[in-house]
């Protein structure tokens, strides 16, 4: 029986746009040339998930009959264009970024294939294949990370990541090892069935490999306490990269947790919601309290991405439809709201502006774009109105109170709470960049000159969230359809 | 047949020990391998549910995870290998430039 | 293809002009007037729009006589919090007539502004920006399809004026003057707001006037006191923006700004808002009669309080500023009459269409009036009217419009005011049978035609006839460019003939979208039989008539002195009341300063000390605890396993605690 290939089209087209890059650099030595081919690529993969969500048809699932491996749905062609669009604005701010260095072929591919394993991890309906897409995706990610070799704190990054990258996917795979035990078979939704099956009696295994799990998965959003690797490794990696991973490998945790516990462990939620309410309000918490003492302005994105992932786990936590809806939103608008900070923090590192936030002073006179971005997207990051974070907070908020108005579950009210007094407590360290920007005078005033395809990434980000914020209800309809598809199974 | 008991403890003790070496081996090549015992801990599991259930998906996904630590190892080493260049060391208590 | 299917794009051609000028003004306009070409074009484009949509919804030219166009924008399908939000468009009759008022007279404005700015320099840029935003809000706010929509491009339309108002900021009247605007609208701001929570949750969580008006208002949550209330405060936003008793001070003082922006203001935007806000409620407001009585009661008093303030002002634009006032109130008047007769009887009376009838011809004749103000003002550069006089041999056109306005806006028929403060009197009346208040409300009115009269021949008279008083001023003065006679014109021919409309079925074409109102239909010699078979008629223009007659004898014959109205103390006082208006702006300065400096001096301490030092004390608790915790990030990375394992090991605990197994 002939299997039909075709849900892994753009995946595909990602990997073979990977594998001609190397032999493209032979003939032309030039990071835009690369760059431009790689954007070729990834603009043919959007334009073929876009196809499949306006069409609403999508192709046949692959795998066997019984067990099914892969299937691109709704969700699955969402989350691919999420992270397609992350990785088109990383390549398009690195056309100018990588241009002096070596391996820039190399470069342009992983971060194709890094994209790819992400698009895998999203259309994964099995243990198997989520994880192979996630280690996909994870050793893109660490070679990445080590990719300026001369670099003192980017070896050390990557050595980090490694370490504890390489730690949590023995933490998962033993996870998952264990649910496999518990309900033999990987595939998800089948699990979920067995688990149903079982009745409510508690097994040791089963929360063992719930925590296994947790900690395994949690390390890729940067959940509290397995946060600790992410400040570093965003500061010592190249910053588009630390870009990359904020606004896509991050997400692509997100995934990785709605998949196995919204739709292979939802029959017990009951073991587990408490958990991750309790995970959620400390993740944003501690993001937020730390990101207050920074004075490197990567190392406080860094920290404002894990507490903006507290926010997306309190989906786990609500583990209804709308929260589901609420959290891909807010992945939507933060992958564009983070994603285009750290273009600009790129932008700025590559004419040689320092990291520290002190270097921002008077930056208004000097890059009036820049500045007037950051300060967009900043105040997006705070949820200001009009801006997308604000909607896409409000959405996830309210999923939080809607649901905690059900019997038994009022302690989801306090979710909401705790997480509206953090987006508050956020708004000073966000404000502080904007006042440096703006009411600080800089020690200089010369203008800063920055290559237009970087101008042209954070230009993509701050439309996004303009756009996303004035008219959400386009994007907010497929966040639906996207969290009814991964409800169904 | 040895009861499935005996590869759980086996699996649960390799995990400890690689667990135990992540945290205390200063040489990054060490922990490097203590990752790759923790993998292989579960790997043991997936081998002895397989043989339990009698279906092959355990034994299918051990395959795959072997196949992807190799790759994860060649990389890691690159970047073990990366570290010692430009730090002149592999000893991971020394490498602290990005903290706070 | 309709008209109306273009509509979008009404809005949106002023606002291009706005980001044009004000973006790239400096660098592209220069000498083109500061880019007051594009600013006229891109209005005159909207105009021709608007006209063909209005042309097309009043002939019924579109089917089912509405048009609505609308996009989702949030849905959030909550179980107790679902709420839709739209943006859309929604032109009924009404719309359509504010449609013509509104896109028509601004541009006539902005054409009129070439000719009147033309001194300015460099500012012009900033002027014609912020008055292309102006007009593009405004047609926003008409066009909107639900309460949200409008409320934004309200609050817009708050922010253009102020903007106009301080156009000279480095004044610091100016300045003042703006602040005082920009604020005292805002308390009917927060009363709209107020009024919109109220609807947002009585209505479902629904803001669409669609929804709204084909709603059972059986099922209003919190029964109908709380609509009572809802419309209450709906009216209160119109009360600020109308500039209505007791919020109606801060247009007297909007005169600070250039008289094309008053003229706008008065004739086209801002205060026509507040109107339109309560003409478009109507099919809410009717089912809360309290409410308008309330309404019809407020635009009494405001439009007689008005008037006697414009009695003895000196300040040319300052005594239009308050027959606008005093007009707008008969527009309440006449909306509030016709609700609560509506609400009593279930039946229409003519009040309703000839408010909006009222409010078509002030706009024109209003609009005429500034503009001619202000090519005096123009010419002699003064605002003081005892610093003219004679001038019609200098300004023999300006002279001659500005006497139809006068003529029009005194009620002397056929002239257009005439037509419907007729008909808003009668409806008050006509009402007086339902409730006796109303036969007062008809004494008001008339005692405010008689003035009305009287105080725009006194302005008249004083300006153009008589014995130039500053001979300085006089021999200076030139008739005004073409460039700004040539609107005159064409408004004095509209403030003369608009009235004319009522016989081409204005009265069955506005008419509000509740279902069983049922418009007078009459032909033209019915409706002139109606009119001027009833006594009613022949007092307000025997009351007008003498109005006029009382200024020729003040100010032309001087056979009866103004001064015996200061001879003695108790007649001084009372002019001098008028002239303080009534203390209103002492009133306002009085709270402003004592009151509510006195409490911000309260809450500034509770503040400082209080509040402050609780959030302080978090704030530093914050800082040291996030000091803390960013001394855990050793920079090793086998402190991070660790912390990774063991807090795994503690989510572990944590699972089997809450599972009971521990």
């Amino acid at each position: 029986m002939a299997i039909d290939y075709s849900a892994l089209y753009p995946v595909m087209v990602m990997v073979v746009f990977a594998a001609a890059l190397p032999a493209i650099h032979a003939v032309a030595k030039s990071s835009r040339v690369l760059a431009g081919v790689s954007l070729v690529g990834i603009f043919v993969t959007m334009a073929l998930e876009l196809m499949y969500i306006v069409s609403g048809e999508y192709p046949a699932a692959i795998g066997g009959a019984s067990v099914e491996l892969l299937r691109l749905d709704v969700f699955a062609a969402l989350f691919a264009l999420v992270f397609l669009a992350v990785a088109f604005y990383v390549v398009l701010a690195s056309a100018r970024y990588v241009e002096k260095d070596r391996h820039q072929a190399e470069y342009f591919s992983l971060i194709l294939l890094a994209t790819a394993g992400m698009m895998v991890v999203a259309m994964a309906v099995d243990l198997i294949t989520l994880f192979a897409g996630l280690e996909v995706a994870s050793i893109s990610s660490f070679a990445l990370t080590a990719f300026r070799k001369k670099d003192k704190r980017g070896a050390e990054a990557g050595a980090k990541y490694y370490v504890i990258g390489g730690l949590s996917s023995a933490i998962a795979l033993y996870g998952i090892s264990l649910l496999y035990g518990i309900t033999g078979t990987t595939n998800i939704a089948g699990i979920n069935t067995v688990l149903a099956g079982m009745g409510s009696e508690l097994d040791i295994a089963l929360l063992l490999a719930i925590g296994l799990l947790i900690a395994g998965f949690g390390f890729k959003v940067a959940l509290v306490p397995f946060h600790m690797w992410a400040p570093d490794v965003y500061e010592g990696a190249p910053d588009p990269i630390a870009g990359l991973l904020a606004a896509g490998s991050k997400k692509m945790g997100m995934v990785l947790l709605f998949k196995v516990f919204l739709v292979g462990l939802i029959a017990i939620k009951a073991d587990w919601q408490l958990l991750a309410g309790v995970l959620a309000v400390l993740t944003m918490t501690v993001g937020n309290v730390i990101a207050v003492q920074q004075t490197n302005i990567k190392r406080m994105l860094a920290y404002s991405s894990v507490g903006q992932a507290g926010y997306m786990i309190i989906a786990l936590a609500v583990a209804t439809p709308y929260a589901v809806e609420g959290s891909i939103f807010h992945i939507i608008t933060h992958a564009f709201m983070k994603g285009g900070a750290f273009m600009i923090v790129a932008a700025l590192a590559y004419v040689a502006l320092g990291e520290n936030i002190a270097n921002y002073k008077g930056l208004a006179k000097r890059a009036p774009f820049l500045a007037i971005s950051m300060t967009l997207l900043l105040f997006a990051l705070a949820g200001i109105p009009p801006l997308s974070g604000f909607v896409s907070k409000f959405v996830l908020f309210s999923a939080a109170i809607d649901a905690s108005q059900i019997a038994d579950q009022n302690w989801m009210f306090w979710l909401a709470i705790a997480a509206i007094l953090n987006s508050a407590l956020s708004l000073y360290y966000y404000v502080r960049v904007i006042k440096y920007m703006y009411v600080d005078e800089g020690s200089t005033k010369d203008r800063i000159k920055v290559p237009w395809s970087m101008t042209a990434a954070v230009a993509i980000c701050v439309i996004a969230t303009i756009v996303i914020g004035v008219w959400p209800d386009p994007v907010i309809d497929v966040c639906e359809q996207a969290a009814r598809a991964l409800f169904a199974g | 047949m040895i009861a499935i008991e005996y590869f759980l403890g086996l699996s649960a003790i390799l995990f400890a020990i690689g667990a135990m070496g992540v945290l205390v081996k200063k040489n990054a090549i060490v922990v490097l391998m203590c990752i790759e015992l923790m993998l292989n801990a579960a790997n043991i599991n997936f081998v002895a549910f397989s043989a339990y259930y009698g279906n092959l998906t355990g034994q299918v996904f051990a395959l795959v995870s072997i196949a992807i630590a190799a790759a994860e190892v060649a990389v890691g080493l690159a970047i073990i290998m990366n570290l010692y260049k430009t730090r002149d060391t592999i000893g991971l208590d020394e490498v602290s430039l990005l903290r706070w | 293809m309709y008209w109306s299917e273009l509509a979008w794009l009404i809005p949106i051609f002023p606002l291009i002009a706005f980001v044009v000028i004000g973006f790239l003004g400096n660098k592209l306009f220069k000498k083109a007037e500061g880019g007051g070409y594009v600013a006229i074009a891109m209005a005159a484009i909207s105009c021709f729009i608007s006209l063909m949509v209005a042309y097309e919804i009043l002939s019924g030219g579109y089917p089912g006589e509405l048009f609505k166009q609308s996009l989702l924008w949030i849905n959030v399908p909550g179980q107790d919090l679902s709420f839709t939000f739209n943006i859309g468009i929604y032109i009924d009759t009404l719309a359509a007539l504010m449609l013509i008022v509104v896109s028509f007279i601004s541009t006539l404005v902005v054409i009129y502004s070439v000719g009147y700015m033309h001194e300015e320099g460099e500012k012009k840029r900033r002027y014609y920006a912020i008055i292309s935003l102006f007009i593009g809000v405004m047609l926003g706010l008409v066009l909107s399809s639900n309460y949200l929509q409008m409320f934004i491009f309200w609050e817009l339309v708050g922010l253009c004026s102020y903007l106009l108002i301080g156009f000279w900021y480095t004044k610091p009247s100016a300045a003042s003057a703006a602040k005082k605007a920009f604020l005292v609208t805002r308390v009917g701001d927060i009363m709209f707001m107020l009024g919109l929570f109220i609807f947002f949750v009585g209505f479902g969580g629904n803001l669409d006037y669609e929804h709204i008006f084909n709603f059972n208002f059986e099922d209003f949550v919190g029964g109908n006191s709380m609509l009572t209330l809802g419309t209450f405060f709906i009216f209160g936003g119109a009360v600020g923006k109308s500039a209505q008793f007791p919020l109606h001070d801060w247009l007297p003082d909007a005169m600070e700004g250039p008289t094309t922006v008053s003229a706008l203001i008065h004739a086209a935007t801002m205060v026509k808002a507040g109107v339109y806000l309560v003409a478009r409620s109507y099919p809410v407001m009717v089912e809360t009669p309290d409410t308008m009585l309330i309404v019809a009661i407020v635009g009494g008093i405001t439009a007689l309080m008005a008037a006697t303030m414009a009695l003895n002002n000196p300040n040319i634009k300052r005594v239009l500023a308050y027959s606008t006032i005093s007009q707008l109130g008969y527009m309440f008047l006449a909306l509030g009459t016709g609700g609560y007769f509506f609400a009593l009887t279930q039946e229409a009376n003519a009040g309703y269409t000839s408010g909006m009838f009222h409010l078509m011809n002030h706009a024109f004749f209003k609009a005429l009036l500034f503009l001619s103000a202000g090519a005096v003002i123009h010419a002699v550069h003064t605002e003081d009217m005892r610093l003219m006089g004679g001038l019609s041999k200098k300004l023999k056109i300006t002279s001659l419009v500005m006497l139809i306005g006068c003529i029009s806006i005194a009620g002397i028929p056929p002239l257009s005011g005439f037509w419907s403060k007729d008909e808003i009197l009668a409806s008050v009346w006509e009402t007086g049978a339902e409730n006796p208040i109303f036969y007062l409300l008809y004494i008001m009115g008339i005692l405010t035609a008689f003035m009305t009269a009287f105080y725009m021949f006194r302005l008249w008279f004083m300006t153009f006839k008589g014995e130039p008083r500053d001979h300085h001023a006089y021999e200076h003065a030139h008739e005004a460019p073409k460039v700004m006679w040539v609107p005159l014109a064409i408004l004095a021919v509209l403030a003369f003939g608009s009235g004319f409309a009522l016989f081409m079925g204005f009265g069955e074409a506005i008419v509000p979208s509740i279902e069983h109102w049922h418009a007078h239909s009459e032909d033209i010699a019915g409706i002139l039989t109606t009119i001027f078979s009833e006594w009613q008629t022949y007092l307000s223009i025997i009351a007008a008539a003498l109005g006029i007659y009382l200024a020729y004898l003040m100010y032309i014959k001087k056979s009866i002195n103004p001064d015996v109205f200061v001879a003695t103390p108790g007649r001084k006082k009372v002019y001098d009341f008028l002239l303080a208006r009534y203390g209103f702006t002492a009133g306002y300065d009085w709270i402003g300063l004592k009151v509510v400096y006195g409490l911000s001096l309260v809450v500034d301490w509770f503040d400082r000390k209080v509040i402050d030092g609780i959030v302080n004390g978090f704030a530093s608790i914050t800082v040291h605890l996030g000091n803390v915790l960013r001394k855990g990030q050793t920079g090793f990375v086998q402190t991070y396993a660790g912390v990774v394992l063991a807090g795994l090991s503690l989510i572990v605990i944590l699972l089997f605690l809450l599972g009971g197994l521990i």
